[in-house]
């Protein structure tokens, strides 16, 4: 029985809070680079006379709420940016105040609140990393900078092998993971069949990861976000004429070019109509090279590959409460294969696929303790593949890719279609410094089709439309200094399930000292969506995705994580968290697809559970930076993958393929002097699971080719227990070495990079050979040692 | 700062490690446990009205003995009888004719060369020449001097420029004899040593089983044969000419003409398997292994301009019999180059998966000689089924000649339930419960299945506009 007294204090305390947040003042405004205009992130700003601060978000906005009238002095602070400091007079109006920061040198021993420091201190995000432009540029790489290969880098993720840069978070497989590019979903972020994320660094602004436990705000997967903030352009330094009568709605800054190994780039941006725009654009020219190879020779191409991808950004602010942005983003691979003549079948083999996304935002920003953001967004990704025979090329000519597939004898065509259109609108509401509330709704339309042709006749279509609505509501809170709350629920309502799924979340933080966060999550999340893909593949080459059988449970997963995080100085913190993650529902390719029922029973249901431990030693001593990481993780599933009602404990409870149990990581930069800086990452880690061979034997089956006509065309496998093989342990060192230097007149660097420095043999899989006795075996490895070297340049 | 790389150089690539051979010791943790088991494919074929069953062992990986890389059944390369001055494709016939060891000497090397430029490479009928050594060959051959001593790597060295040397290397380049080739010796990986009919025998368990199946009352036993199976070596889509390939025998078990009392065409009813391996052989652990399944009616092909009719069968209450009267055996005729060319077949809804065989006419050998084959399914999402009672299926024909053959015809089967699993579950293991239906005396699955595959088969040609 709670005394009357103490719900009497509780309800006048309630009721303060409301009348604060009703009478008190707002001072809202954005951060911004002095220098080209683009919104700084995460910026500490802080009233110097009662230390109530806020950071600005990844748009650079910020809202300090529930002010008393009064003389106070505002300070703004970024690391790397001198700090500005403005003296204001707060009436009984709220304020809008926009700050530029201007760049100045880093001077770590100045830093006493950073904005770093300032995250420690509030959000109480677990499980984030937040990393810019540089820091990922930073990173050796093979060929060209990676964000997807510097977060596997990250103690909660992992990588499959280096031919794949899906990305794998506390043992979710990669279709878990919600990747968002300015607010618009992306289902397949990969080039080269994966090798590659599709993501060009130049036009990243800021990465913000989450690897468990996030928000309410963000939902439809299970194990993590992975939210992009495309760069906004250059707003300040346009180069047409004052004169220029266009120069008030358009104007251009820089246009700088790339060339790698790879691709070359281009970006421009510039200022724009009270506001800027950014064009960033890649494309590989391998291609380029096969032509002309081939056409010197006076031969047609037996293959060829290429990729492109674009980025476009507009913002514009007509006025001080409104700011619209358009960002789109596309992307394509094609490959064209075509091998055989003569004697033999001619093949011919063009693959294509792509993402394309489109958003809207439209950012209302009154001079109140509120904001709200609608988001108009469209996402496609397409994948198609044309396979063609011709028996007897000699007899047919072919003259270009698309000719090939309608002369053939035979083909077979496969299209595949996701396209993901969604609204959604978020208000932030600040009654007060201490409480914040974000809520908004959702609602999403999909349409995934899958086509097959064969013989130019529709063999197998696979078509739904189904809708997400969604609701959510997140608070945080600080009712005392030491502690943070972050509680939220989720509603989702799937339009081919019949129940309203409730994700409660839940987080907290609390300092027992000053330096020192202990932090609680419980989450739980859903997911409507998922991949065919089979989990042991190598390569991410193409994902299926499907909507969950009609009827049939969703996804769904539930977050335990609890962990502490010392802030030693600035640059350098440790960390250490431990998650339990459990899988109540997750879907399958299942081995037995029920020809008459392809939809219903093409996935299988299982359970999962990970669960790990991680530490992160975040370190800038002197010139030396970066990061040293832990992991242990486990990570078991359990499906009755032959539908039989009955779990055999051998085959069908099994670790994960990418189960790797211990893992360590190390990121480490040094700037050996002004002109020279080195760098090494080192991946020390278990190796993966395999299904070992125990035996030989001769064997029909549907996927071994002809094996009904002759039974003895060559021995199969005997499997032992799922996954229980387990390859060596996987160990590589890359290395880089920049050294600035001045070259025909251009500021630049120069840039040399080793990767796997120790030519360590990382086994990608063993194939065996049964035509021996006794049988044979061999290993395929992963990268080996590479070296690559390039110059970097100023415009 | 707005620094921009510009890779102005090439990768280089330096201790390039992809594929490396490992010692089989290493994974001894993994396999050193397994035992031989054994792996039953009885299989019944109502359209022959027979059956048969193939009882083979599954093979530790570390056993040594079965591939031994020797010839042991002595027909790699030839043989030259100097009494007769005839060549011969194995030691046992040149021994047969020749009568004399001494006489029967081996040629490493024969002439792969058309009949009509042969000159003098005819003798009482064979048009086998054969050399002693390459450079005989090379000098008395205008065809290509083809040999079994191929080394290791089984393929014959090659001076793609005709230099004189194999170190040219890269795409098309020279390939390099390899280790063994050309040694007179017969080695690992070479035509004829350790093929089918050197190893196959040692995977057959030929004796000490009892092997039967049961319709009703009336039970059939069954015996093991050394030819019961044949398989088509080499096909004409890889590169063999039709009237080259081959054809290899196995092993099975086969009805005992003398001691069987069934006829394996009785739809719709349940047969079943029985298998025990006596005491003393290796698997009288086993118990007796049984199985039951069911015989499924086979597809019918039906005329394109009749398939509406065909659909309409579903609404009748004998659906079976609806399609039997659709039923259309007669040859088609498809001009070349087609491209709307295809048989159009039927089954009952139980029967939605299928494997379709292709097979060419040999016209000098009077035969049909496989050319390939494939699943087939019908699915919810391609407009095969109508009203969950008629699967209706199309196999496109590519309406072109091949080695000048025209005839050709298509097998297509259905499957009983035990071998449709067995077949088409093959994502899952072996002695998965859900793909093997055979069950040993304490329930255990074993490897294999039981059922049956029924065919019915379509004749076609292509019709040449010069003809």
């Amino acid at each position: 029985m709670i005394p009357v007294t103490i719900q009497i204090y509780k309800t006048n305390l309630f009721f303060f809070f409301i009348l604060t947040s009703i009478y008190g003042v707002t001072i809202s405004g954005f951060t911004r680079d002095e220098s080209n205009g683009e919104p700084l992130p995460y910026t500490n700003i802080v009233i110097d006379e009662n230390k109530i601060g806020t950071s600005s978000d990844v748009n650079g906005y910020f809202v300090l709420p529930n002010l008393n009238t009064g003389q106070y002095t505002i300070q703004v602070r970024m690391i790397g940016y001198k700090t500005v400091e403005r003296k204001i007079n707060i009436q009984l109006e709220n304020l809008r105040i926009d700050f530029e920061l201007e760049p100045t040198t880093v001077d770590l021993e100045q830093i006493t609140v950073s904005a770093e420091r300032m995250r420690f201190e509030n959000r109480v995000d677990v499980s984030r990393v937040n990393l810019t432009n540089q820091e990922i540029r930073r990173v050796p790489a093979f060929i060209e900078t990676d964000i997807f290969r510097t977060l596997q880098l990250l103690p909660s993720v992992s990588a499959s092998n280096d031919f794949n840069a899906a990305l794998i978070v506390r043992g979710g497989s990669p279709d878990e993971n919600l990747i968002l590019i300015d607010g618009a979903e992306i289902y397949n972020p990969y080039h080269i069949g994966g090798v590659f994320s599709t993501f060009n660094a130049d036009m990243i602004s800021d990465t913000e990861f989450l690897a468990g436990g996030f928000p309410a705000q963000y939902g439809g997967r299970l194990s993590s976000v992975l939210k992009i903030t495309a760069r906004e352009g250059d707003s300040k330094n346009g180069r047409l004429a004052d004169s220029n009568p266009i120069k008030s709605f358009w104007d251009y800054s820089k246009i700088s070019g790339d060339i790698s190994l790879l691709s070359s780039k281009i970006l421009a941006e510039g200022p724009l109509y009270k506001g800027s725009w950014m064009i960033s654009g890649r494309r590989t020219y391998f291609d380029q090279f096969v032509s002309l190879y081939y056409t010197l020779k006076d031969e047609s191409e037996p293959f060829n590959y290429y990729f492109w991808d674009t980025h476009i950004k507009f913002k514009t602010s007509p006025n001080k409460n409104n700011q619209i942005i358009y960002s789109q983003f596309s992307g394509k691979d094609d490959l064209f294969l075509s091998i055989g003549g003569g004697d033999f079948p001619g093949i011919d083999f063009s693959w294509d696929w792509g993402n394309s996304t489109k958003s809207l935002i439209w950012k209302y920003m009154p001079n109140s303790n509120y904001f709200i953001e609608n988001n108009l967004s469209r996402t496609d990704y397409k994948f198609n593949v044309d396979f063609a025979i011709d028996f007897n090329p000699d007899s047919t000519e072919t003259s270009s890719e698309d000719e090939s597939t309608d002369n053939a004898d035979l083909s077979l065509d496969i299209d595949n279609i996701v396209r993901d259109v969604a609204f959604d609108q978020n208000i932030s509401y600040f009654f007060s410094d201490a409480i914040h509330i974000k809520t908004g709704w959702q609602y999403k339309i999909l349409y995934l089709n899958y086509n097959e042709k064969f013989a130019g006749i529709n063999r197998a279509t696979l078509n739904s439309e189904p809708a997400i609505t969604s609701v959510y509501a997140n608070s945080t809170w600080h009712p005392i200094p030491k502690l943070h709350l972050n509680t939220g629920f989720r509603l989702s309502k799937f339009s081919q399930y019949n129940d309203v799924l409730i994700n409660p979340r839940f987080g907290l933080k609390y300092h027992p000292i000053t330096d020192l966060a202990l932090k609680v999550s419980w989450g739980k999340y859903s997911q409507f969506l998922y991949t065919i893909n089979q989990e042991d593949e190598l390569l991410r080459i193409v994902d299926f995705w499907q909507p969950i059988p009609e009827g049939k449970k969703p996804q769904q997963a539930e977050h335990f994580i609890i962990g502490s995080e010392y802030w030693i100085s600035e640059g350098n913190s440790v960390s250490i968290e431990a998650y339990f993650k459990k899988y109540d529902n997750i879907y399958d390719l299942n081995p037995k697809v029920d020809g008459s029922d392809i939809s219903g029973t093409i996935a299988i249901s299982g359970i999962g559970e990970s669960y790990g431990l991680e530490f992160l030693y975040r370190l800038r001593l002197g010139k030396l930076s970066g990061w040293i990481s832990y992991a242990y993780s486990s990570i078991e599933r359990e499906v009755d993958l032959n539908s039989d009602g009955i779990i055999w404990e051998e085959k069908e409870i099994y670790p994960a393929k990418y189960d790797k149990p211990h893992s360590f990581n190390s990121v480490l930069s040094y700037q050996l002097s002004e002109n020279n800086e080195i760098g090494m990452s080192t991946i020390f880690s278990s190796g993966q699971t395999y299904t070992p061979v125990v035996g030989k034997v001769h064997q029909a089956g549907s996927q071994i080719y002809g094996s009904l006509e002759n039974p003895y065309q060559y021995f199969g496998n005997i499997y032992g227990g799922r996954n229980s093989g387990r390859y060596p342990d996987y160990f590589r060192i890359d290395v880089s070495l920049t050294r600035k230097s001045n070259l025909l007149g251009l500021n630049g660097k120069w840039k040399f990079q080793i990767i796997n420095l120790t030519n360590h043999y990382n086994v990608l899989l063993y194939n065996w050979n049964h035509n021996a006795s006794p049988s044979k075996v061999s290993a395929y490895s992963m990268f080996p040692a590479l070296f690559t070297f390039g110059w970097e340049f100023n415009i | 700062m707005n620094y921009k790389f510009f890779y102005i150089l090439g990768v280089g690539f330096f201790l390039m490690s992809c594929e490396k051979e490992l010692d089989i010791r290493d994974f001894s943790d993994d396999f050193s446990f397994y035992q031989s088991e054994l792996r039953i494919e009885a299989l019944m074929l109502p359209s022959q009205n027979t059956a048969i069953i193939r009882i083979d062992r599954s093979v530790p990986l570390n056993e040594a003995d079965l591939f031994n890389c020797e010839d042991d059944d002595l027909d790699w390369n030839y043989y030259y009888c100097t009494s007769d001055s005839i060549s011969y494709e194995s030691h046992s016939d040149c021994m047969e004719a020749c009568g004399n060891e001494s006489n029967c000497i081996l040629h490493l090397y024969s002439c792969d060369v058309n009949e009509e430029e042969c000159e003098g490479c005819e003798q009482d009928g064979s048009l086998l020449k054969t050399y002693l050594t390459k450079s005989e060959c090379l000098n008395g051959c205008i065809g290509d001097c083809v040999t079994d001593d191929l080394g290791e790597d089984g393929t014959q060295a090659v001076d793609a420029n005709n230099d004189g040397d194999y170190d040219d290397k890269g795409f098309l380049g020279d390939i390099p004899p390899d280790a063994g080739e050309g040694d007179g010796i017969p080695g690992c990986n070479e035509p004829k040593v350790d093929e089918y009919d050197e190893v196959l025998p040692n995977i057959h368990l030929d004796s000490l089983c009892s092997v039967k199946i049961t319709h009703g009352d009336s039970t059939c036993n069954f015996i093991f044969k050394e030819d019961a199976g044949i398989i088509f070596e080499g096909t004409e889509k890889h590169g063999v000419k039709i009237d080259e390939i081959s054809i290899v025998s196995y092993g099975a078990w086969i009805p005992d003409s003398s001691d069987c009392e069934i006829d394996f065409n009785h739809f719709d009813t349940e047969y079943q398997f029985s298998c025990e391996c006596i005491e003393g052989s290796s698997y009288e652990y086993y118990g007796e292994i049984t199985a039951r399944d069911t015989i499924r009616r086979p597809v019918i092909f039906y005329s394109e301009s009749e398939e509406e009719e065909v659909k309409l069968c579903a609404d009748l209450p004998h659906v079976y019999s609806c399609l039997e009267s659709y039923h259309n055996s007669d040859t088609l005729y498809f001009e070349e180059n087609d491209p709307s060319a295809k048989i159009n077949y039927a089954s009952l809804f139980e029967s939605i998966k299928y494997q379709t065989v292709q097979y060419i006419y040999d016209e000098s050998n009077d035969r049909y000689v496989y050319f390939h084959g494939h699943p087939e399914g019908g699915t919810d999402s391609g407009n095969n089924f109508i009203e969950n009672k008629i699967c209706i299926m199309f196999e496109p024909v590519v309406a072109e000649n091949y080695d000048d053959a025209y005839k050709f015809k298509y097998d297509i089967f259905t499957f009983s339930p035990g071998y449709d699993h067995y077949y088409f579950y093959s994502l899952l293991d072996l002695s998965d419960p859900e793909r093997t239906n055979l069950r040993d005396q304490n329930g255990n699955p074993v490897m294999g299945a039981f059922g049956a595959m029924t065919s019915r088969t379509k004749y076609f040609e292509i019709i040449q506009s010069d003809r």
